[in-house]
């Protein structure tokens, strides 16, 4: 039971990881190094619009005194050379972490499902589907509506009260979908809707003044393509987690005496 | 034979037959550890490494 709870934790992570990977790569990279163009001084918001540096003198200062970047005009082509291979590098880092993040969630959903499984619950793929989009809510949704998926060069709230929030949100949600998938009843049901509501009324950190260099289309662009990506992620992990269950029964198990409960 | 005495073993340990209360805790504690390195821990190696991934997955980022 240990090893099962670990190692299909570990492959549903891998199979739904490498899908992420795929779309991050086609999705939300392509935006998020457009938008560091803008962060950097490279690309400015309203460029054809109006005089460079009026509206965002921060981003056009920046770009003024730093010298040109690998990859940025200006830096020739071993700066390109370099750029490509530091990029590639970038690359595989962000698409291991994705593993290892998708792993993380894969072990935490395997433990829980275990626990179902011990329950009586059938390793059906709609119960598999139910699964991820729990986990599609409880830590996508649910800190997105206060914490909404972030481009570089937007600023935000002091970091750590960011990160506090997210994580009583996630369990918050977490709690709440355990209680309308497990409870049932009006006071669990109830109790799963304080639990959905209450960080949103005590409000996520928020700055008095929104800002940032990235148009908001570009923003929009991107918040749309990273639920995209967790929504495919997540019904994966749910769906081949299930499957991973389901697929081998463990031998019949042996009856344990009473007393040894 | 062997593989069931082994099991009864396991469930005579771990208390009842189908859960795995070892396996839960420390696959959630393992997760937990992974995580932190992944999503939160703002050590520049940490936090430049999974940078993309942190975007993308929608935790907190600088």
């Amino acid at each position: 039971m240990t090893v099962r709870i670990f190692a299909n934790g570990l492959f549903a992570g891998l199979i739904a990881g490498a899908v992420v990977v795929l779309l991050q790569f086609l999705l939300t990279e392509p935006l998020i190094l457009e938008a560091e163009e803008y962060e950097s001084g490279a690309r400015v918001h309203f460029a054809g619009l109006a005089e460079p540096g009026v509206l965002h003198d921060h981003g056009a200062n920046e770009a003024a005194d730093a010298p040109p970047a690998p990859g940025e005009p200006g830096a020739g082509e071993a700066g390109e050379a370099a750029a490509g291979e530091s990029l590639a590098a970038r690359f595989a880092l962000a698409f291991a972490a994705d593993f290892v993040v998708y792993v993380a969630w894969g072990l935490i959903l395997s433990a829980l499902v275990s626990l179902a499984i011990a329950r009586g619950q059938e390793t059906s793929l709609q119960n598999g589907l139910l699964w991820g989009l729990a986990g599609f809510v409880a830590v996508q949704v649910a800190p997105g509506v206060g914490l909404a998926p972030e481009l570089p060069g937007i600023p935000a709230a002091d970091l750590q009260a960011r990160q506090i929030w997210w994580i009583a949100t996630v369990l918050a949600a977490a709690a709440a979908m355990g209680l309308f998938a497990f409870v049932r009843n009006p006071a669990g049901i109830a109790a799963g809707i304080a639990l959905l509501a209450l960080p949103h009324l005590i409000g996520a950190p928020r700055l008095e003044q929104l800002a940032g260099l990235a148009p908001p289309s570009l923003v929009a662009e991107y918040v749309a393509r990273s639920y995209a990506v967790a929504l495919a992620g997540w019904s994966l992990l749910g769906l081949s987690m299930v499957w991973l269950w389901g697929r081998a029964a463990d031998p019949v198990p042996v009856p344990v005496p009473a007393d040894d409960r | 034979m062997t593989t069931t005495t082994t099991l009864a073993r396991e469930n005579a340990r771990e208390g009842t037959a189908g859960v795995s209360l070892v396996g839960v805790g420390g696959a959630i504690l393992t997760a937990l550890v992974l995580l932190y390195f992944a999503g939160f821990a703002q050590a520049a190696q940490y936090h430049d490494a999974a940078h993309d991934t942190r975007h993308t997955l929608a935790f907190p980022c600088h």
